[in-house]
């Protein structure tokens, strides 16, 4: 890992085409400003890590579920289907 | 979608639009490893559907969550539109990964991770939203009962 050391206002290159400022340091938080061009993704790691872990926890889904879902939400659904037309019904999530 | 491709969420995207085998590239992290998967029409109850990886014992359920009561409305980077050989004026799939993992009461689908399909290649990318911080990882898909 490179490790520097940057004071407030001060920035660094990654590449030709992102700049990542230091615009304040607070205590333990840093406020970093980012310039990039529209393609690079700019996501928080904790964010990607939740991710992962969300993507981890639901794997090996049995077509049982399938169904277990589908009873789910047909038994939850019958108070909201008056304005929906029949097809809808069967379409649409209500969720929370 | 405010983004520099002009790329149009096909709405449902479950149904016949849905390709019978999509090729993720990186996988789904932490399973970069499996990559072909593939949606047996009798697997498919909209607006959930079920993937099952082709190279090992894998499955996902997913949702189409354009039809979740809760005004999705994601922003998508235009590297991930490249990626999966997208270019304006195109159409994309986009789908939830549901988490049954808590029980069926508690199911949730991770809407700020969603994975977005080409459906005239069938490539795939799970990808994380532009607006992320509007959505969250475990969105519940039932009201609570109370």
């Amino acid at each position: 890992m490179l490790v520097l050391t940057r004071k407030t206002g001060e920035t660094l290159m990654l590449g030709d085409s992102v700049e990542v400022r230091v615009l304040r340091v607070d205590g333990d938080e840093v406020r970093l400003g980012i310039v990039a061009p529209r393609s690079v993704s700019i996501v928080r790691g904790e964010l990607l890590a939740d991710i992962r872990a969300e993507t981890q926890s639901a794997a090996g889904a049995a077509l049982s579920q399938l169904e277990n879902l589908k009873r789910e939400l047909a038994g939850r659904h019958a108070p909201q289907s008056q304005r929906l037309t029949p097809d809808q019904q069967k379409m649409t999530v209500p969720c929370g | 979608m405010n983004s520099m491709m002009d790329v149009a969420v096909k709405i449902p995207a479950i149904l016949s639009t849905t390709p019978d085998k999509i090729t993720i590239a990186g996988g789904l992290p932490p399973f970069v490893k499996a990559c072909r998967y593939y949606i047996h029409p009798k697997h498919q109850s909209p607006p959930f559907l079920r993937i099952e990886c082709e190279d090992q014992d894998l499955s996902f359920l997913l949702v189409d969550p354009f039809l979740l009561e809760c005004g999705y409305k994601p922003e998508f980077f235009d590297a991930d539109f490249e990626e999966i050989g997208l270019k304006s004026g195109d159409s994309t799939l986009v789908l939830a990964i549901v988490n049954l993992n808590r029980g069926i009461e508690f199911a949730s689908c991770n809407l700020v991770g969603p994975i977005l399909l080409n459906p005239a290649n069938g490539r795939g990318k799970q990808v994380v939203l532009k607006n992320n911080t509007l959505f969250s990882s475990r969105h519940p898909l039932f009201k609570s009962k109370g």
